[in-house]
């Protein structure tokens, strides 16, 4: 998943540093889906979508379970921090069907054409 | 899924052990790394990520309870990630003090020696 969206991500005019903060806040929020979502569901998908727009890149990574916030001392604990740290919003939505994590990440310089 | 490339070698130093991993490190692999950690025999065992290209918080886990399982052992792990590595740079994002995590190997073996 990281080698497909690295490589998406190369074809878009970002620095070196987003695309780096991108992959990793990806990775800790489909490590929490495969963690905690597919408890009795099955299919285990998770989808992640790329957008840039506005000057900012829009993430969001979308299971079919329901997001459980880890304690701060756990590896997930510490993984919430990482995406924390990465971007400059992260909201959760859990409802009947999944959850979707969505993420902003700031993109360090200026919009792309 | 496909794999992910991971290349750990270890050597023997006059302080201790050392264990450079090259390559990517996460969920997929991470037991691997940790085992290798604990296998080795020296009482100071350095763990060398300078050339990591990828970590994240699985990785830290792991080597976490590496560190544990040597320090339960009376051994010590040391974890070297230079400020300029990737996995440096994920240390500092998750939050860890400057000073846990060593700039070299250098370093970890002045540390060792006291």
């Amino acid at each position: 998943m990281r080698r497909a969206l690295t490589a998406w991500l190369e074809g878009v005019d970002l620095d070196e540093e987003t695309r780096r903060d991108a992959v990793l806040a990806v990775s800790e929020a489909a490590a929490n889906a495969a963690e905690h979502a597919y408890g009795f569901d099955g299919s285990g998908v998770v989808r992640v979508e790329a957008l840039v727009t506005d000057g900012e890149l829009r993430l969001s990574v979308a299971d079919g379970g329901s997001w459980r916030e880890p304690s701060a001392d756990t590896d997930r604990g510490r993984g919430r921090a990482i995406m924390d740290a990465l971007v400059s919003e992260v909201t959760i939505d859990s409802g009947v069907s999944g959850t979707i994590v969505r993420m902003k990440v700031p993109m360090k310089r200026g919009a792309p054409v | 899924m496909q794999g992910t490339m991971l290349e750990i070698d270890r050597r023997v130093e006059p302080t201790g052990d050392v264990v450079e991993v090259r390559g990517e490190l996460d969920l997929t692999n991470v037991g691997t790394l940790e085992e290798e950690i604990v296998q080795t025999k020296a009482r100071i065992v350095v763990l060398d990520l300078g050339f990591v290209v990828f970590l994240d918080s699985a990785g830290i886990r792991a080597i976490d309870v590496a560190y544990r399982r040597l320090r339960d052992a009376g051994r010590r792990l040391l974890v070297v990630a230079p400020p300029d590595s990737r996995a440096g740079w994920t240390f500092r994002v998750a939050g860890f003090d400057a000073g846990v995590v060593l700039d070299s190997v250098e370093a970890a073996t002045e540390q060792a020696a006291d």
